[in-house]
């Protein structure tokens, strides 16, 4: 379980989509890459916007992206 | 290592070097020195001039790690992490600069109840040793202020680098 308790599918939805790199996802939803490597590490938790926008890119739900949960 | 880190890790050894070389000068000076003298203002042009040169060598070397890694997209962006991180790292520095203008406080109280009550000073050698058994003058007051400031200033970097490290 990551540090902030929240788990994420954006690795296997980035190669999903076309193998999108990690900066092309920071330049798609206006974050920095560093920012998408502690989100995708489950080091940090995304605001409620930041997961939209995240969620948007993909055009899925928040909810197939991110999961909480013990 | 993110340009946001770079930039902090320049700022905290920058700051840590001045800090280090004007308190370990100032500090060990008999207690009889003159700190408003022209020999002081001469020190701290010659910090200020540390300071620049030791700047530049640190933004070269910085330069040089970069040159080998390409562009840098996210140069100038900020996004809700970066706005965390320093917020927590300005929480860090206050909390540092509150606990040390306490401990100032209580410091110079002190100095001044043991001079009420008349117990007797021991002769300082050292402006710290000044510091600690008193009696304190405005000036010496300034340069406890000063470390106290020198002290949160390092914690909001160290903070930075640490926040960086861990992700948030």
């Amino acid at each position: 379980m990551p540090p902030t308790g929240i788990t994420n599918q954006i690795r296997k939805l980035r190669f999903e989509k076309n193998e999108m790199t990690q900066q092309q996802l920071a330049d798609a939803v206006g974050a920095t890459r560093q920012t998408i490597i502690a989100i995708e590490a489950g080091k940090y938790a995304p605001s409620l916007e930041l997961a939209f926008r995240i969620a948007r890119i993909f055009s899925r739900g928040v909810d197939d992206v991110f999961n909480y949960g013990p | 290592m993110s340009r946001q880190e770079r930039v902090s890790w320049l700022a905290l050894v920058v700051n840590a070097i001045i800090g280090a070389v004007y308190f370990q000068r100032v500090l060990s000076l008999p207690a009889t020195a003159d700190l408003f003298g022209l020999r002081m203002a001469g020190f701290a042009f010659q910090l200020i001039a540390l300071s620049i040169v030791v700047s530049i060598v640190c933004e070269l070397a910085l330069r040089l790690v970069r040159k080998g890694e390409g562009s840098d997209p996210d140069r100038n962006r900020t996004d809700e992490r970066v706005t965390l991180i320093n917020l927590k790292a300005r929480r860090n520095a206050h909390a540092v600069l509150w606990a040390g203008m306490f401990a100032a406080l209580v410091q110079i109280t002190l100095l001044e109840w043991a001079q009420r009550f008349g117990h007797g000073h021991s002769v300082p050698q050292t402006v710290l040793g000044l510091m600690v058994t008193g009696p304190l003058a405005p000036m010496h007051i300034a340069q406890v202020l000063l470390l106290v400031m020198t002290l949160a200033g390092i914690t909001v970097y160290a903070s930075r680098i640490f926040y960086c490290r861990r992700g948030y």
